[in-house]
């Protein structure tokens, strides 16, 4: 693997997460109290998830590398969930962040389970670079951000 | 001298006059305020809520209407509409039942309880604590999850910090808004939640925290049901949250579980039911 190969499969695993946490944890702190609706909401999760789930896709799909797209659609939430913490802890002066208990607990990692599975899903199909995967890619990143829009 | 102190005299009875003319004035001009119940009252409305599902050109648009006769009667518009476009692969929609240009309807009767920004709930002319929480949509605020936990002689850091020493919990929630509306503060103020699962994939229990600026501390607690996400519990919620600050050996806390009525009993449409007592705690 040469050295741009790598950094750019490093970037898609560690910083993916990360631009989606900035958008997360910007409209959690920055939009204006008076702009938020439950609308709005739904965009914010359509743009959080979506961004990088297009992004995964279009990767898997130009490179067919189907490592770094599969282990960057497993790892996407399990960072982002690690630096929208961090991001909040440094921004917001009411957040308290998890004991490490919650960190290592197994219910933690029992919610994170799903959503690895179906990212990772997502990426390998993506990576497979057939018509027909291409299509099972991109709906189980939609079906993704319906199972986010769900919750209240 | 004399007709100085006259002077004095009548001077002091014009201005009693004038202050006590001032009083009655301002104490048959000033409106009563309103009670909950009369406001509640005013504020609820039967509806028809009306959910259209339509997959259309990679599209699947959920509408939402709920119309009736009292909104326009108390609201004096005809109907509230929410609308979100979502894209979604043709496949996808096959699945969940939509084929192109199909649509789906489903029609219920619903109570509401349904405000603008500028009418808040006054709910403070008979209780202590705020009863309800409510979402918004659009410009209405809905009525949503009754409160179900206060606390006292303490702020929301503390509470939140003794909540987050349990396992699990966390302060990093994915959640929609809610808003409690605070006269001190003359403005609707946003929640501050934590849960035991930031997602909440396989259920979760989720407490929802305000602020008042009294220094009160009011809660909802609830138990979501795995996707998609419902109340399905208060009470066991309240109770698990309520044993946080009554744990052996504690003795900062005093709860006093369902000991203050808010007059908020109440079942979901998922079958979570509140007693309308909230549980109160006081910090030593």
């Amino acid at each position: 693997m040469n050295k741009k190969k790598m950094i750019l499969s490093v970037a898609m695993i560690v910083l993916l997460p990360l631009l989606s946490a900035l958008m997360y944890v910007g409209y959690d702190l920055y939009i204006p109290i008076i702009l938020r609706c439950t609308e709005l909401e739904m965009v914010r999760r359509i743009i959080v998830l979506g961004v990088p789930a297009v992004l995964i896709i279009y990767y898997g799909c130009t490179t067919g590398d189907k490592i770094t797209s599969t282990l960057s659609g497993v790892f996407l939430i399990p960072i982002f969930d690690i630096y929208s913490e961090i991001l909040f802890e440094l921004l917001d002066p009411d957040f308290i962040m998890a004991n490490l208990s919650y960190w290592l607990s197994w219910n933690r990692l029992i919610n994170l389970t799903p959503f690895m599975f179906i990212y990772g899903l997502m990426g390998y199909f993506a990576s497979r670079r057939t018509k027909a995967s291409l299509v099972v890619a991109i709906s189980l990143g939609i079906l993704m951000i319906l199972l986010f829009l769900g919750i209240d | 001298m004399k007709k100085m102190k006259k002077e004095v005299i009548i001077g002091t009875i014009f201005v009693v006059a004038l202050l006590m003319a001032m009083t009655f004035v301002s104490a048959i001009s000033a409106t009563p305020e309103k009670s909950i119940e009369q406001w509640t009252q005013e504020h609820t409305v039967e509806v028809e809520h009306t959910t259209i599902y339509k997959y259309e050109q990679g599209y699947l648009e959920i509408k939402e209407i709920y119309t009736g006769i009292d909104l326009e009667k108390k609201l004096g518009v005809d109907n509230l509409t929410d609308v979100l476009k979502i894209p979604v692969e043709a496949k996808v929609a096959e699945e969940i039942g939509l084929r192109e240009g199909e649509e789906k309807i489903f029609v219920t009767e619903e109570e509401i309880v349904v405000t603008r920004e500028d009418d808040p709930p006054v709910w403070w002319t008979t209780y202590d604590y705020p009863q309800w929480t409510y979402k918004i949509s659009g410009v209405n605020f809905i009525r949503d999850d009754p409160i179900n936990l206060v606390w006292d002689n303490t702020n929301k850091a503390m509470v939140k910090s003794e909540i987050l020493e349990e396992d699990d919990w966390t302060d990093n929630v994915w959640e929609e808004d809610r808003w409690v509306y605070d006269p001190g503060y003359g403005y609707w103020m946003l929640d501050d939640p934590v849960a035991d699962s930031t997602y909440g994939w396989s259920g979760r229990y989720h407490a929802r925290l305000w602020q008042m600026s009294d220094g009160a501390v009011v809660s909802n607690a609830h138990h979501d049901d795995p996707f998609p996400h419902h109340a399905d519990e208060y009470e066991p919620a309240e109770s698990l949250v309520a044993s946080f600050f009554n744990q052996p050996g504690d003795t900062d806390w005093t709860v006093h579980g369902n000991n203050w009525w808010l007059n908020n009993r109440y079942t979901n449409d998922y079958g979570a039911y509140n007693n309308g007592w909230a549980t109160r705690t006081v910090y030593n």
